[in-house]
């Protein structure tokens, strides 16, 4: 581990941060040795992941925190289970930036339970190089919890990755709203699969889900699958999808100004990313994002 | 070598001759010939659905439009051999009729970046120098200051994408502006605003095609040809006096003069000619 380097690509001065390998905290800019958040904080948890890993993020009653999660350095064929509490009251902006060094198959679980009136503003990017099963379960749990999800996949790596979305409105009063932006380049397949669950009980209950498609080749394929299973009657819910190429006149109008078909191509879809970066106050980790998603675009 | 010398060496050309182009098989423009040098602006009017849009995109390289015949040339060289984006960094700039919107990339950002294209490999734009840059034309189009940090065109009125159109083009800095309609859906203060800068652009860097309907934007700008086309020629050509007849009697007496008549009537005895016998017309 080279903490030098870390910390000139993607952590400010200011930064709390926590180096994790395999799950295990190897090296905490404060005095921590889990990830249990006791206090209103801004956190950044770096991976070093080569074997099979479990995660486990608690944030206790009433704490505000932010926790940016970075895969750094994933290798090997490892599958990593993430489990994230948030008690009752607490509310945590999470941000997981996903990407692995090799080609070889992954599996990712993660699982997050919302306590009453608890909120989770959650937003991944995933920029894997291989095959990939991930799940995402959202349990919301507590009456009041609310989860605001946006999902970014790019998938260039010319080989299959699966993606699901699992929404569980448990309880009444429980509000989820759900974007995923799919972007397949080359013989790609990227299936990206939503579920919103909304149990007998659950009264007034508000689910939205949407998946954006961007297919950039013609041999590339996305299939999107949402799915509801309502057994409520006192709830509302929705779900759409949308694929399709980049559009003509879009590609016409950036070309005219002087940009290259690539240039204006990689522009469309940096315009998928950044409306997500904009939240990330700190210049380096932007620019860290950036500098990743353009390899895979 | 004098000031003059060099002006005069300097000066580029875009030159169309006997430009023929269809869409989907159906042929718009029937020969137009047209030379346009820097340091002149040209207006193109006529009716409506008569090719002036389509030769602006045409020339722009949409890619809906097939040239059949002619050719254009900037400075003796291929414009349609070249790519839309070749075509613009040659110093070519169509502004749009209808501009598209693009989400998540700001308005700052793209233009940018289309400046930053038109560098060498190597070659990086001042970042100071951008920005002053920016605010002195968004000070110049009396346009909103959060323009630039917002979303390419993203819920921008039709006048502020037009307005947005004049600021890519001042940024940019083409050797030909061809601007298309870019009065539509401008009020009375945008239009003397868009007007006065385009007049500002004026130089001998600088040539521009002005297509429009009407005279109110031609009030604030210093033309120097007037060409109106009819069924995808340019079947008249004259100076600014041409304006003035036009929005006071319309274009019935250039089809009077010339013996042009209507397409559609045109159309309509060529099927007659054909005589298919499923054609039928109203008054049968």
């Amino acid at each position: 581990m080279n903490l030098e380097k870390i910390q000139n690509e993607i952590l400010e001065k200011e930064d709390n941060f926590a180096i994790l390998e395999n799950g295990k905290m190897i090296y905490c800019s404060f005095s921590s040795t889990d990830l249990k958040i006791e206090k209103n904080m801004s956190l950044k948890v770096i991976h070093f992941i080569d074997k099979d890993t479990e995660i486990d993020i608690e944030i206790a009653s009433g704490i505000s925190a932010k926790i940016e999660e970075i895969y750094y350095y994933v290798k090997n064929n490892v599958e990593i289970n993430t489990n994230i509490t948030i008690a009752d009251y607490a509310c945590l902006d999470y941000l997981n930036f996903e990407r692995n060094e090799d080609s070889q198959k992954i599996i990712t679980n993660v699982r997050i339970h919302l306590g009453k009136e608890a909120k989770i503003n959650n937003k991944s990017i995933a920029l894997f190089d291989g095959e990939v099963f991930s799940n995402q379960y959202v349990y919301l749990d507590g009456e009041g919890a609310i989860n605001d999800s946006i999902n970014v996949i790019i998938n260039s790596s010319e080989a299959k990755q699966d993606f699901t979305y699992n929404l569980y409105h448990q309880v009444p009063n429980t509000n989820s709203t759900m974007v995923n932006y799919a972007i397949c380049k080359k013989k790609s397949l990227l299936n990206v699969n939503t579920n919103g669950i909304i149990v007998k009980g659950a009264k007034n209950t508000n689910l939205s889900q949407k998946v954006k498609g961007l297919l950039m080749d013609l041999e590339a394929m996305i299939s999107a699958n949402p799915k509801l299973q309502i057994d409520e009657y006192d709830c509302m819910a929705a779900h759409g999808a949308s694929i399709g190429a980049i559009d003509e006149d879009e590609l016409y109008y950036l070309m005219s100004r002087g940009l290259t078909k690539e240039a204006s191509e990689t522009l469309i879809v940096e315009g998928f990313i950044n409306p997500f970066l904009l939240e990330i106050k700190s210049k380096k980790f932007q620019n860290y994002i950036k500098y990743w998603s353009s390899k895979h675009i | 070598m004098n000031i003059k010398e060099f002006s005069v060496n300097n000066m580029r050309t875009l030159e169309i001759k006997n430009l023929h182009a269809c869409v989907e098989d159906k042929e718009i423009l029937k020969g137009i010939n047209l030379k346009v040098n820097t340091g002149e602006v040209h207006a193109i009017m006529g009716p409506n659905g008569t090719g002036k849009s389509t030769l602006a995109s045409v020339i722009m390289g949409h890619y809906r439009y097939q040239v059949t015949e002619g050719e254009v040339k900037i400075d003796d060289e291929d414009l349609l051999a070249m790519s839309v984006d070749e075509r613009s960094r040659k110093g070519i700039f169509l502004a749009m009729q209808y501009p598209n919107e693009i989400s998540g990339i700001t308005n700052s950002d793209f233009i940018k970046t289309a400046m930053q294209a038109r560098l060498s490999e190597g070659e990086h734009i001042s970042l100071f120098k951008f920005i002053k840059q920016m605010d002195k034309a968004v000070d110049d189009l009396k346009m909103n200051k959060d323009l630039p940090h917002r979303y390419l065109n993203e819920g921008f009125s039709g006048g502020e994408k037009k307005r947005n159109e004049i600021l890519q083009m001042k940024m940019l800095k083409p050797s030909f502006a061809i601007l298309d309609e870019i009065d539509s859906g401008l009020d009375v203060d945008a239009l003397r605003i868009v007007g006065e800068n385009i007049n500002n652009m004026r130089s001998d860097d600088f040539g521009a095609i002005i297509i429009t309907h009407y005279q109110r934007l031609l009030d604030y700008l210093d033309v120097d040809y007037v060409h109106i086309i009819m069924n995808g020629k340019i079947v008249k050509s004259g100076g600014k006096e041409l304006i003035s007849k036009i929005d006071a009697e319309g274009y019935d007496w250039i089809k009077t003069e010339l013996g042009i008549e209507d397409e559609e009537i045109v159309n309509r005895k060529a099927h007659a000619v054909l005589g298919s016998c499923a054609f039928k017309t109203s008054k049968e």
